[in-house]
């Protein structure tokens, strides 16, 4: 069970990964835009009010060409051997934990709990602190934690199984490659 | 009772070699110092994976099959085996 959550990369072959991954992809973005949950960014997830189909799609093909025009490069870099194939399942699989996060925007549910939160950020004395706000920001600072370690962990073993990386040179270009795909898929996103 | 071939002094972890071999058949012993091959250095599931490779004639993809890993995995695991093959042949160059 621990494989099949944390590192699927070393069990299965790359056509089950990729018939997996196409189909939470496509699950992902049906989800997405009924429950408008933005996926704007390759680890960013937010809540909207209005997010179309073609919305969703966008953003989880800016997600996916992020990743792997940042992860492939590298991959070959670190070992000649890492293919593509391998970086463009991982760019579908990472994204699962974050699914996670949708169904607290059903009837846009979460959005219209944080919005009174956002308009009192200019005048903190206006925020009424509610039982059942505390639990509302309990609950999805706790889920958001779990699933960020998630998504991080399945990056990790992904990568490491796609490149076979070691070191703390490796892992440091790791770590900085995450932060270079996020900030690809935002200026992709604006420029589309 | 299939022995395990201790490569390693247990007393200093220092590489062990073979001083002495006895003929099954006569009783004849030969002494000497010999150093082991490079491929009984390698731990037990080293050498199971390079006969794996051989019998299923050097294709990674049959194994990963077989071994219910993925291929990528099985790859690396070669790769490794490889390295560390490369430096047990360095250490023994380096010995003689």
């Amino acid at each position: 069970m621990k494989i099949v959550l944390f590192n699927p990369f070393a069990r299965y072959s790359e056509l089950q990964l990729l018939l997996f991954g196409l189909l939470t992809a496509l699950l992902g973005v049906v989800t997405a835009s009924l429950t408008n949950t933005h996926f704007d960014g390759v680890l960013d997830t937010h809540f909207g009010l209005d997010v179309s189909l073609k919305t969703a799609i966008l953003q989880s093909v800016i997600n996916t060409v992020s990743i792997v025009l940042v992860f492939y490069p590298l991959g070959k870099w670190i070992n000649s051997k890492t293919r593509w194939i391998d970086i463009f399942n991982l760019s579908l699989i990472v994204k699962i934990p974050g699914y996670l996060m949708m169904p607290l925007n059903m009837n846009n549910w979460a959005y219209l709990k944080t919005e009174p939160l956002l308009a009192a950020v200019s005048n903190p004395y206006d925020l009424q602190f509610t039982h059942e706000l505390i639990l509302f920001l309990l609950i999805t600072a706790v889920l958001a934690l779990l699933v960020f370690v998630w998504l991080i962990v399945l990056f990790y073993n992904g990568f490491k199984v796609a490149t076979n990386l070691k070191g703390t040179k490796h892992i440091i270009m790791f770590t900085l490659a995450i932060i270079v795909s996020e900030i690809v898929s935002k200026v992709l996103l604006l420029l589309f | 009772m299939n022995l395990k071939l201790p490569i390693h002094c247990p007393a200093c972890e220092d590489a062990l070699k073979v001083s002495q071999l006895q003929c099954g058949g006569c009783g004849t012993s030969v002494n000497g110092s010999f150093s082991l091959p490079v491929f009984l250095k390698l731990l037990p599931e080293e050498q199971d994976f390079i006969l794996k490779f051989l019998l299923n004639s050097g294709s990674l993809k049959e194994m990963a099959k077989q071994m219910n890993f993925s291929y990528p995995t099985i790859r690396n695991r070669l790769d490794d085996i490889i390295e560390k093959i490369k430096h047990l042949e360095v250490d023994e160059d380096s010995t003689l």
